[in-house]
């Protein structure tokens, strides 16, 4: 079963990221399961419990940036999970400094659904 | 031999000249003191080309070996004003004078144990002066060390010259040979005098340009630093080039006391304050400028100067010792002084160029982040409506090209939608109050009423979250605009809303002081930690939990904070992690109406001093429903114009006291009366000048009824006496909302007519006068364009204010009905008080919402 970790504190883009997943066709993603996070704190407990196989972090986060999660993630070596970066920021540095950190793959707001499933599904199969 | 003679005695003469010549222009005691050395053996050696053409008597050969004696008792006194030298030396001397001097004129011709102790007592003089002068030359440096150089030297010439005259006697034969060897020294002797004491100008010059090239190069080694810097690298070049111990730079403004810019020493950069005040007295005393003068115990020197600023200084040089230091030396310091202004000049223009560079670079960043962190806060509720309304178009349509979605999907694009145009508001609003456009309207409110005002709508969340919301007002007014006040409560309060847990409680509270309201919203919310204090009040800077932080805009406290600081307030914060937080907003307070005065809401304030005039002003327009205040005098005037915020002043020109123009200058001034419109009115057409100081209209006495009369109607000024009977039409296909609004009128008093399509309204319109029309703007049988259009055509209903009833406009439909509306009012959630008030302000002030 595939384990997909949201970390995004805007809840009703949560609740999109939810829907998306759920209407979603994509085989890989059939029958996936979603657990959400809503500032960096939690994504770390939710990380240090469970194995995911893949992150979609947003970059503006209460208690900080995404890119500090991904630093981590990267860190930590070849077992870590996949990472798509969900931001509001939208300028090349910015972009460039989000795959440096160790993002795999990177999602602009507003993205429509058809290219959250096609960076989640391109990561996973 | 004879010409030795009179070579040796032409150059003396010269050399005196010189002396004598420097004394008389620079007024110099270490000249006088140097003619004193020459005179005695300048005068010896004038005797002896005098006796080649005739026979002197004895006693002036007598007197003039006397006065050579004196020789060694001029030099030490010229070594005293050089440096300290002890009255038991100088007094000594003079006893050993008095001793050998008697001693010769008894003898004379001298005998040869008698010229042995003459030249003794010379050579022993001298030398004890040159030694006092050499050990002065370690002590000094540049062109002084030089120059007691060359004074050291000369003395101990002289010593010599003397020694070669006395030795001379025993010569036999080689006496001439000695007699013309102790002349050249002797002559040798006075040019190192004059060298030392009178320089010539081809030395000084040489001096001057080695000393000012050295100061320059030092000066200008280091051109950055504040100005006070270089005044002090000057000042320090200062006592460095004229052997000085401290050196002062004094301002001298052209108003005010003199003050001292900086203090630099060779051993110490302050002063004793008794030390201080003699230096700026000196620095501020009339008369020429000496060099040297002696005070308190200090040999000062001053130096004109020009400082950075273009304003008057002196460089004033104190040296314990008497100084060497000449004229030259204060010119080439006032000329150093010169250069040191312009680098100071530069360096402040430096400094302050450093500053704006800095605050701009500060604002370009902010800007920049600022941008970014609003396409941050647009994308978010962006991505939920481009997302969610995306998974509806993706749904599958029914037959009837319907599509079946959650509701929450619906709900999420509309919240996302109203947060986003929350936002656009709030920056707009933002963008306004920093560029000073804030159109406040400020007037008398009761701080109560607006509590309630704003808390009314946000009770269903203090419901949701289950808290207590807890209002202890007491009765104060504050000045401020009424919509404004309204949002910064609001804020304050949903902010408050926002981060109390369920179950808390919020509690609004009020107190005035230092002629301001203080209004306290407090929570039992989480708390803000002290760093965080600041950082809330800039733009985008939420602090807290995240689903805390996802429901606000991030702008609601920098608005807040911005609207109250354009009101003349503020707002402040105290808080402690974990217990709370009490936002704290200042409004200045209004006046308390005094209920036997007149009265406190709108009405026209006629400032007239003839009473017939001001009379008939009143009759006019009490007769045409309107309310009046009248003051005779310019100061009445203003103080009525504070209290009871009239919606027109009518303001004579010619007043006792402060006239007219003065009064309109203060309204003007006034922050908060500037926006009454003032309407001039004289015996003597000045419209030009009225127009220019700020009134919207004038008119000349006799004022026409007519003329005033249309133009308050003009201006959308509804006369509403107490009590009138104010006939309203509202125009509403809904019944529902039609009948909620007849009766919130009804109830006010007012005669309520009500229509449910255009055709109606207007047949309505044309039969009976009325006063408001309340139109909502598209129904089934309705166009409110259509009707203000065939309202506007008929000039029995040309005139009628109409009032659009909606939720909010369109920009577009807002720029369509222009200003033929009076405003909007919204329907939905309307109290029946609300209505009235906001029919009041409307309607008396006219104001174009």
């Amino acid at each position: 079963m595939t384990r997909i970790l949201l970390v995004e504190d805007n809840e009703l883009n949560r609740s999109l990221v939810r829907a998306i997943l759920s209407r979603t066709r994509e085989p890989v993603l059939a029958g996936a399961a979603l657990s959400e996070a809503g500032s960096l704190a939690e994504a770390r407990a939710l990380l240090a419990g469970a194995a995911f196989d893949l992150v979609l972090l947003d970059m503006h986060l209460p208690d900080g940036s995404g890119l500090a999660l991904a630093q981590e993630l990267q860190s930590t070596g070849a077992e870590r999970p996949a990472i798509v970066a969900l931001t509001a920021a939208v300028l090349p540095a910015e972009q460039a400094a989000t795959l440096n950190a160790g993002c795999d793959a990177f999602l602009a707001k507003p993205y429509t659904s058809g290219q959250l499933i096609e960076a989640i599904g391109g990561l996973l199969n | 031999m004879l010409p030795v003679i009179f070579v040796v005695a032409g150059l003396f003469l010269l050399v005196f000249v010189r002396a004598v010549t420097g004394y008389v222009r620079t007024g110099d005691r270490l000249h006088a003191a140097t003619i004193l050395v020459f005179l005695s053996v300048g005068t010896l050696y004038f005797l002896q080309v005098a006796r080649v053409f005739v026979v002197l008597p004895e006693w002036i050969s007598v007197a003039a070996l006397v006065l050579l004696l004196g020789q060694p008792v001029f030099t030490l006194r010229l070594v005293a004003l050089v440096r300290p030298l002890s009255p038991y030396v100088t007094g000594s001397w003079i006893a050993a004078w008095i001793a050998v001097g008697g001693a010769v004129v008894l003898t004379y011709p001298l005998t040869d144990a008698m010229a042995v102790v003459f030249v003794g007592y010379f050579v022993l003089g001298e030398a004890v002066a040159a030694a006092f002068l050499a050990g002065e030359v370690r002590r000094r440096a540049g062109a002084p060390r030089v120059r007691l150089s060359a004074a050291a030297i000369a003395t101990g010439l002289f010593a010599l010259g003397m020694f070669l005259a006395g030795a001379g006697r025993y010569a036999g034969d080689a006496a001439q040979s000695f007699a013309v060897a102790s002349r050249l020294v002797a002559l040798g002797s006075a040019v190192g005098y004059l060298v030392a004491f009178v320089p010539p100008r081809f030395l000084r010059q040489q001096w001057s340009a080695r000393t000012a090239y050295l100061l320059m190069t030092r000066l200008l080694e280091q051109s950055t630093g504040t100005p006070e810097e270089t005044w002090a690298r000057f000042a320090r070049l200062g006592t460095e080039a004229v052997d000085a111990d401290l050196a002062v730079v004094v301002s001298l403004p052209a108003a005010g006391r003199p003050e001292a810019l900086v203090v630099a020493g060779t051993t110490r950069d302050e002063l004793e304050p008794a030390e201080l005040a003699m230096v700026l007295e000196y620095a501020d005393s009339p008369g020429p400028t000496r060099v040297g003068e002696r005070r308190h115990g200090h040999f000062v020197t001053r130096v004109p100067l020009t400082l950075h600023s273009g304003q008057a200084g002196v460089l004033v040089l104190l040296a314990v010792r008497p100084s060497l230091f000449t004229v030259d030396d204060i010119t080439l310091l006032g000329d150093l002084g010169r250069q040191a202004a312009v680098i100071a000049e530069r360096s402040q223009l430096t400094t302050e160029l450093r500053g704006v560079v800095e605050q701009l670079r500060a604002a370009n960043h902010a800007k920049s982040d600022f941008v970014a962190a609003m396409s941050h806060e647009l994308r978010t509720p962006l991505n939920a409506i481009i997302g969610f309304s995306e998974l509806m178009r993706d749904e599958e349509p029914t037959d009837d090209d319907r599509r079946q979605v959650p509701t929450e999907w619906i709900e999420n694009v509309y919240s996302s939608g109203r947060h986003l145009l929350g936002l656009i508001n709030d920056v707009l609003d933002l963008a306004k109050v920093e560029a000073g456009r804030i159109d406040l309207r400020p007037e008398p409110l009761t701080v109560d009423a607006a509590v309630h005002e704003a808390a009314a709508p946000l009770r269903p969340l203090v419901d949701a979250k289950g808290l207590t919301l807890s209002v202890g007002v007491p009765e104060l007014t504050v000045r401020a605009d009424r919509l404004r006040l309204r949002q910064m409560i609001t804020n304050l309060l949903s902010n408050a809303i926002k981060f109390t847990p369920e179950g808390g409680t919020i509690t609004i509270s009020a107190h005035d002081g230092d002629g301001a309201v203080h209004l306290s919203v407090a929570d039992t919310g989480p708390g803000i930690a002290e760093a965080d204090q600041r950082r809330i009040f800039e733009e985008f800077q939420q602090v807290g939990d995240a689903g805390s932080r996802a429901s606000g805009t991030g702008l609601g406290l920098a608005l807040t904070s911005r609207l109250a600081q354009a009101h003349g307030g503020g707002v402040e914060v105290e808080s402690t992690l974990g217990a709370g937080s009490t936002f704290t907003l200042n409004l200045p307070t209004a006046p308390v109406p005094d209920p036997t005065g007149p009265a406190t809401h709108g009405g026209i304030l006629i400032i007239e001093d003839d009473p017939a005039a001001a009379s008939l002003l009143r009759t006019y327009l009490q007769a045409a429903g309107y309310q009046t205040i009248i003051t005779a005098n310019g100061g009445d005037g203003l103080t009525a114009a504070r209290n009871t915020a009239p919606d027109v002043i009518l303001l004579d020109v010619l007043l006792p006291g402060l006239d007219g123009w003065g009064v309109l200058r203060q309204l003007k001034e006034d922050p908060v009366l500037r926006h009454i419109p003032v309407v001039m009115v004289s015996v003597v057409e000045e419209r030009e000048l009225g127009l220019s100081l700020g009134a919207v209209d004038f008119f000349v006495k006799p004022v026409d009824r007519q003329a005033l009369l249309g133009w308050l109607d003009r201006r959308g000024l509804i006369p509403l006496p107490p009590g009138a009977r104010t006939r309203v039409l509202v125009v509403d296909s809904d019944p529902t909302g039609r009948t909620a609004v007849e009766g919130a009128l009804a109830d006010q008093g007012l005669i309520v007519f009500t229509a449910t399509s255009g055709a109606e309204a207007l047949r309505l319109a044309r039969d009976t006068r009325f006063d408001l029309i309340l139109s909502e703007l598209i129904g089934p049988d309705l166009d409110g364009f259509s009707l203000i259009a065939a309202l506007n055509e008929d000039k029995r209903t040309r005139d009628v204010p109409v009032v659009i009833l909606a939720d909010e406009l369109s920009a577009e439909d807002k720029a369509r009905l222009g200003d033929r509306i009076l405003g909007v009012l919204p329907r939905a959630g309307l109290a029946p008080t609300d209505l009235r008030a906001w029919l009041d302000r409307s309607m008396l002030s006219g104001v174009k919402q």
